[in-house]
C-alpha cells in the first residue's frame, strides 16, 4: 500500500516538474560553481549479515561538489567518502573499519519562487550511488571478515532556498524509490567477487538524504557554506541493514566570475 | 549584532543535531534463551550443508533449547551449544566461548585414531641436505635422494609466503622428481594454498566447484562456481610430483590436494583426505562468544561431494601399513620405489 502511494506520489511530482518549470521559467538559485567542504562525520550502522550490533564512529571527511545550470535546469553533484573505525554501541563486541563512498547527482528545475524572490523551490530527480566495505574484527580476536554493501538509487529530489541573514538558508532532500542493492548474503568470498544485484523498492529499502545549511558570500567569487547532512537507509532483507550517517561541514564554493553574485 | 547571534544559534543547532546518538536497534538480550535462539536462527540462515549432512535443524533446535534454558552456568550453556553444533558432524563448525577460550569443535571418529604419520621420522631417517629454516620458515624442504626433492607443508596458515616456495624450488631445481607432503596438514588460508599450488602448473586448471549459501532456505545455494588453479610464482616445478595425503588432511589442505590431483604430472599417494570442505565464516553472539559455520558445498570435477568423502589417492597405502611400527614411513617408502621405477 505504502509502496503504491510512494510510487504514485513520485510520478505526480516528476510529471509536474517540467510543466511548472516551463510555465514559470525560474532561474536556478545556485550559480555554476565548484564546492569543497570538510566535515565531521558520524556513522551508525547495523548490518545483520555481520551481527545484530550497532557500531558507531566519527571521522573527518572531505566532500567535493559542483553545480551547473543550463536552460533552467539545475544540476548538482557531490561525492564524499573516507575510512573510519566504528566501535560497538550498547555493550557489543568487536570493531569495524569502514571504507565507504557516496555520490549523488540531482537534476532539478525551479518551480516556484516568492514574489520578492527571497524564496525558491526546485523539484526533480536524484540518482545516488553508495558503497561500503566493512572489515569486521571479532571481539574474541578470532580474525577479521569482510562484508560489502552497495546501493544505487533513483528518486525524487527537492531544493529550497531562502534569502536571510545576509546570505541564504537552504534545504535539500532526496528519496530512493527504486534501488539496486548488492548485499552479499554471507561474508565476501574471493570465489564470488561480483556484485549480486537485486532490485529493491520502497517496501524493502526506505531512507533518504538531506541537508540543511547556510551559505554567505565571502567575496565576489567565494561563498562560505555551513551545512548539516544526513543520510539514512533501512533495508529490510533476510539480513536487514540500518545505517545513519550525519555530517556537519564547513566549506566554500567557487563561483564562475560571470556568475558571481 | 542580531545577525551574529542568529548565526551562532544556527551553528549550535546544527552541531547539536550532528552529535546526536541515534539508536538503530534495541540493546541485545543476553539471556541464555535469547543467545540460543540467536545461534539457532543464524545457523539456520547461514549453514550450507543441511542437505549434505541429512540434518533436520528444527528437530535439533527442539531437542537442545530446553537444555540450554536449564543450563546453570556459562560452562554448561557452552556445552549445550557445542553439542547442538556437533549434531552437524562438521569439523568446520565450532564454538569459541569467550576470548582466549579453546574452540569446541566436532571430532569425527576417525580423528580419535592414532596418527599414521611421524614428521620427525622423515626428518631423522629420510631427509638430507635440508634447506635452512631461514630460507623457508613456513615449511620443510630437502632431498630424499640425489634426484628426488622433498617439501612438507605442515599447515597453510598465514598469508603471502609463496615467495618462500620460489626460493625452495630455486634451490631444488636440479630435482627430477618432487615429493610434496601435506599429511596432517589441517589447512589454513584457502588463497595461500592455491597460490602455492600454482607453482606446480603452467596452465589454468579447473579442480572443483562450490555452491555458496545465498538465501534463507536450506537449499538456497549459488549456481556452481568453478575453482580454478592458476599458475603463480617466479619458479615452477612441472616434473613428476608425488603428493602425500592422509586422513588428517583438512580444509584448504584438501583444496590443495584436490587442485594438484587434477594435474597430469601429479601422483597422489597415501590415504584419503579428511573430507572437511565447508569454508567457514565466523559469527558472533551478543555475549561476545563466536562460532564458525560452513558456508559452501564443494564438489569434485565429476560432481561428487568433497565433504565427508575427501580426496582419494591414486596410489593407496592403507593405514596399517603406513604406521610400520614407527621405524619406516611406508608411504614415503612406496613413493621412493615409484620414483625409482619412474612410475
Amino acid at each position: 500500500m505504502l509502496t503504491k502511494y510512494a510510487a504514485r506520489l513520485a510520478l505526480v511530482v516528476l510529471a509536474a516538474v517540467p510543466a511548472a518549470a516551463l510555465a514559470q521559467s525560474e532561474p536556478c538559485a545556485r550559480p555554476t560553481s565548484l564546492a569543497a567542504s570538510l566535515g565531521l562525520n558520524q556513522s551508525d550502522r547495523v548490518d545483520a549479515a555481520i551481527n545484530g550490533t550497532q557500531y558507531q564512529g566519527r571521522s573527518p571527511r572531505l566532500t567535493v561538489g559542483a553545480a551547473a545550470n543550463a536552460r533552467g535546469v539545475c544540476v548538482e553533484a557531490f561525492a564524499t567518502g573516507g575510512a573510519h573505525y566504528l566501535r560497538p554501541v550498547g555493550g557489543g563486541f568487536g570493531n569495524e573499519r569502514i571504507l565507504d563512498g557516496r555520490a549523488e547527482l540531482s537534476v532539478v528545475r525551479p518551480v516556484a519562487s516568492s514574489s520578492d524572490a527571497r524564496a525558491t523551490l526546485a523539484l526533480g530527480l536524484s540518482a545516488q550511488v553508495a558503497a561500503t566495505n566493512t572489515r569486521h574484527a571479532f571481539g574474541d580476536g578470532s580474525g577479521v571478515t569482510n562484508y560489502r554493501l552497495g546501493i544505487g538509487s533513483v528518486g525524487p529530489a527537492f531544493d529550497a532556498f531562502y534569502r536571510a541573514l545576509g546570505g541564504r538558508l537552504f534545504a535539500a532532500a532526496s528519496i530512493p524509490v527504486v534501488s539496486l542493492v548488492d548485499h552479499p548474503y554471507v561474508a565476501v568470498s574471493s570465489l564470488d567477487p561480483m556484485p549480486g544485484l537485486r532490485v529493491a523498492t520502497w517496501s524493502s529499502l526506505r531512507g533518504g538524504s538531506g541537508q540543511l545549511g547556510y551559505e554567505r558570500p565571502l567575496s565576489r567569487f567565494v561563498t562560505g557554506t555551513l551545512a548539516y547532512q544526513v543520510n539514512g537507509i533501512r533495508y529490510d532483507d533476510t539480513r536487514p541493514v540500518r545505517t545513519l550517517s550525519q555530517m556537519l561541514t564547513f566549506g566554500f564554493r567557487l563561483t564562475r566570475p560571470t556568475e558571481g553574485r | 549584532m542580531m545577525t551574529r547571534r542568529t548565526l551562532l544559534l544556527i551553528v549550535g543547532a546544527l552541531a547539536a543535531t550532528a552529535c546526536a546518538d541515534p539508536t538503530l536497534v534495541a540493546p541485545a538480550d543476553k539471556s541464555y534463551a535469547s543467545l540460543f535462539d540467536q545461534m539457532w536462527h543464524e545457523t539456520d540462515l547461514t549453514y550450507s550443508m543441511f542437505a549434505v549432512k541429512h540434518v533436520n535443524w528444527d528437530s535439533v533446535g527442539a531437542i537442545y533449547r530446553p537444555r540450554a534454558l536449564a543450563a546453570q552456568s556459562d560452562v554448561a550453556f557452552a556445552r549445550v551449544l557445542s553439542d547442538m553444533l556437533s549434531s552437524l558432524h562438521d569439523r568446520h563448525v565450532s564454538l569459541t566461548p569467550g576470548r582466549g577460550a579453546t574452540p569446541m569443535a566436532y571430532q569425527a571418529p576417525a580423528d580419535y585414531q592414532p596418527l599414521d604419520f611421524d614428521s620427525t621420522l622423515v626428518e631423522r631417517s629420510y631427509l638430507t641436505r635440508r634447506l635452512s629454516a631461514a630460507i623457508v620458515p613456513h615449511f620443510h624442504a630437502g632431498w630424499l635422494s640425489p634426484s628426488v626433492a622433498y617439501i612438507r607443508f605442515p599447515s597453510f596458515a598465514g598469508s603471502d609466503w609463496g615467495s618462500e616456495l620460489d626460493a625452495a624450488l630455486d634451490s631444488l631445481q636440479s630435482a627430477k622428481q618432487l615429493v610434496v607432503d601435506v599429511r596432517c596438514n589441517p589447512g589454513g588460508n584457502y588463497e595461500l594454498a592455491l597460490d602455492l599450488a600454482g607453482r606446480f602448473t603452467d596452465q589454468p586448471t579447473v579442480f572443483g566447484y562450490v555452491r555458496i549459501r545465498n538465501g534463507p532456505k536450506h537449499d538456497d545455494l549459488t549456481d556452481p562456481i568453478s575453482e580454478t588453479l592458476r599458475p603463480t610464482g617466479k619458479r615452477k616445478f612441472t616434473g613428476t610430483i608425488y603428493l602425500l595425503t592422509n586422513r588428517r588432511v583438512f580444509s584448504s589442505a584438501e583444496n590443495f590436494a584436490l587442485a594438484l590431483h587434477q594435474l597430469p604430472n601429479v601422483v597422489t599417494v597415501g590415504d584419503t583426505t579428511g573430507g572437511s570442505s565447508g569454508r567457514p565464516v565466523t559469527r558472533e553472539l551478543a555475549n561476545g562468544w563466536t562460532y564458525e559455520l560452513s558456508t559452501w558445498v564443494e564438489y569434485t570435477t565429476d560432481n561428487r561431494f568433497v565433504e565427508d568423502a575427501g580426496v582419494a589417492p591414486s596410489v593407496a597405502v592403507p593405514r596399517a601399513n603406513a604406521s610400520s611400527a614407527g621405524k619406516r614411513d611406508a608411504v614415503l617408502d612406496r613413493v621412493l620405489r615409484l620414483a625409482a621405477s619412474g612410475g
